[in-house]
């Protein structure tokens, strides 16, 4: 049972690794601790109805069709009691990112989420980031993977201090799993926290983890109609970072096409150019992070 | 996957409230999915059947009602129908309008029943008339 956030059913999905050199790993809650509602009850699912029935905008999911005749109106053909709810399903999540929001409000923490799909780069930056920054900030940073603690093990190796979570099968972090890892990691006041996602541009775009900014990575490897095809991360981050600009001159990327393509999702994206490798680039990445610190911290 | 997740956050969300309720089961529940909110209907489809086996939902009807999305251009204050995040506005070409609706995601309303699904036959219990009255009098504690 978690004291802070009341969950009583803590998920096996999320696994926290907060110990270095040992390969116990640190399990936060307890594994037979299931979500509550995965008994393999095997009744026959009936199939899905189509739309056929409504208005072009319904939908209806029946999975006992010999007993209801459908109407237009939602939940009004049976007996029973009808309970109005209008309840955001993303209600709970919202909550405990705008609580863990707070608390990096509180401690002076700017909090980064990063994401991006498999293979960009957000671990290299990272480890870039923390070395050439190292005695200028100070740093925290969490780790999200469904599996293994390769990631955190990088991370701790250029003496940064970092939680990692596994996700199990989950394709994204959530608030409530990072509530978990900052109550682990404890990040020191005034530091920069790197949250760093699950490799994936599509679920995590769904999840305010309570971060200050999202921070979108993608790399010339990548199609340049990234931001196009994905539009909902684009969407929703504030800072673009378009990494291993060294190989430019080998793949057939568009740098300006990429960017208008994140512009017509995203105007008010800002861009990082830039390459982990080379160097190129890192500076003003750099000098942007300092002064988004300075601001918190002048707030 | 994250319909997956999302699936068993209504799970969630409604088990809970026809708890609270003091609800046997749920015969039917309504939702409401922006078309802009990052859910694919197909892929939703697919985890509703998987995620609510055995749960309260399993039996109960689910009707979905997608809302179109509506942004306003915030160059010439156009109010237009947008598809994709990437469209720009109809009127003047600008980019990034603000998205007014579509992005939601709720449960709307739930039908509880406050008997348990007992018959012999699957058929009876569509033909036997509910004695509990369609209560709106009871009014059924809300917890935040």
């Amino acid at each position: 049972m978690c004291i802070t956030c009341g969950c009583g059913a803590p998920e096996s999905r999320t696994n926290l690794h907060h110990h270095s050199h040992t390969h116990g790993h640190d399990h936060a809650h307890a594994p037979d601790h299931g979500h509550a509602h995965a008994h393999g009850h095997s009744h026959g699912i009936t199939g899905v109805a189509g739309s056929g029935h409504s208005g072009q905008h319904d939908d209806h999911l029946d999975h006992h069709d010999n007993q209801h005749h459908h109407t237009h109106e939602p939940v009004q053909d049976t007996g029973g009691r009808l309970l109005q709810l209008e309840r955001d399903v993303l209600y709970e999540n919202k909550l405990l990112a705008e609580r863990n929001r707070g608390y990096c409000d509180a401690k002076g923490i700017l909090a980064l989420n990063l994401v991006s799909s498999p293979g960009s780069g957000k671990t290299q930056l990272l480890e870039r980031t923390l070395t050439d920054l190292k005695g200028e900030l100070n740093f925290a940073v969490i780790e999200g993977d469904q599996h293994t603690s390769n990631d955190a093990d990088r991370i701790r190796a250029t003496g940064t201090p970092a939680v990692q979570i596994n996700t199990g099968k989950g394709c994204h972090l959530d608030a409530h799993m990072v509530l978990h890892a900052l109550q682990e990691l404890k990040p020191a006041e005034n530091s920069v926290l790197f949250i760093e996602n699950v490799g994936n541009l599509v679920c995590p775009a769904m999840f305010d983890l309570g971060e200050e900014v999202r921070v979108v990575i993608m790399s010339v490897t990548e199609g340049d109609d990234k931001p196009v095809k994905y539009p909902d991360m684009f969407h929703s981050s504030a800072v673009c970072v378009i990494n291993k600009t060294d190989l430019l001159p080998y793949v057939p990327f568009d740098l300006e096409k990429a960017k208008a393509n994140a512009r017509k999702v995203n105007p008010k994206l800002i861009f990082f150019e830039l390459s982990c490798t080379s160097g190129e680039g890192l500076d003003s990445w750099y000098s942007w992070l300092c002064s988004k610190m300075q601001q918190k911290k002048d707030n | 996957m994250h319909e997956f997740s999302i699936v068993l956050n209504i799970v969630e969300i409604a088990e809970k409230e026809a708890r609270i309720a003091g609800a046997h089961r749920i015969s039917a529940i309504s939702l409401e999915i922006g078309r802009l909110s990052s859910i694919e209907p197909a892929a939703f489809r697919f985890a509703w059947k998987q995620a609510v086996r055995g749960s309260m939902l399993e039996h109960a009807r689910c009707t979905i009602r997608y809302l179109p999305g509506e942004a306003a251009c915030t160059g010439c204050g156009l109010v237009f129908e947008i598809k994709q995040l990437y469209e720009p506005c109809p009127g003047c070409g600008l980019f990034g309008p603000e998205i007014r609706q579509g992005q939601s995601l709720r449960v709307c309303s739930l039908r509880l029943e406050d008997e348990p699904a007992f018959s012999l036959h699957p058929n009876e219990a569509a033909a036997e008339p509910l004695t509990q009255p369609v209560a709106a009098s009871k009014p059924s504690p809300k917890k935040f």
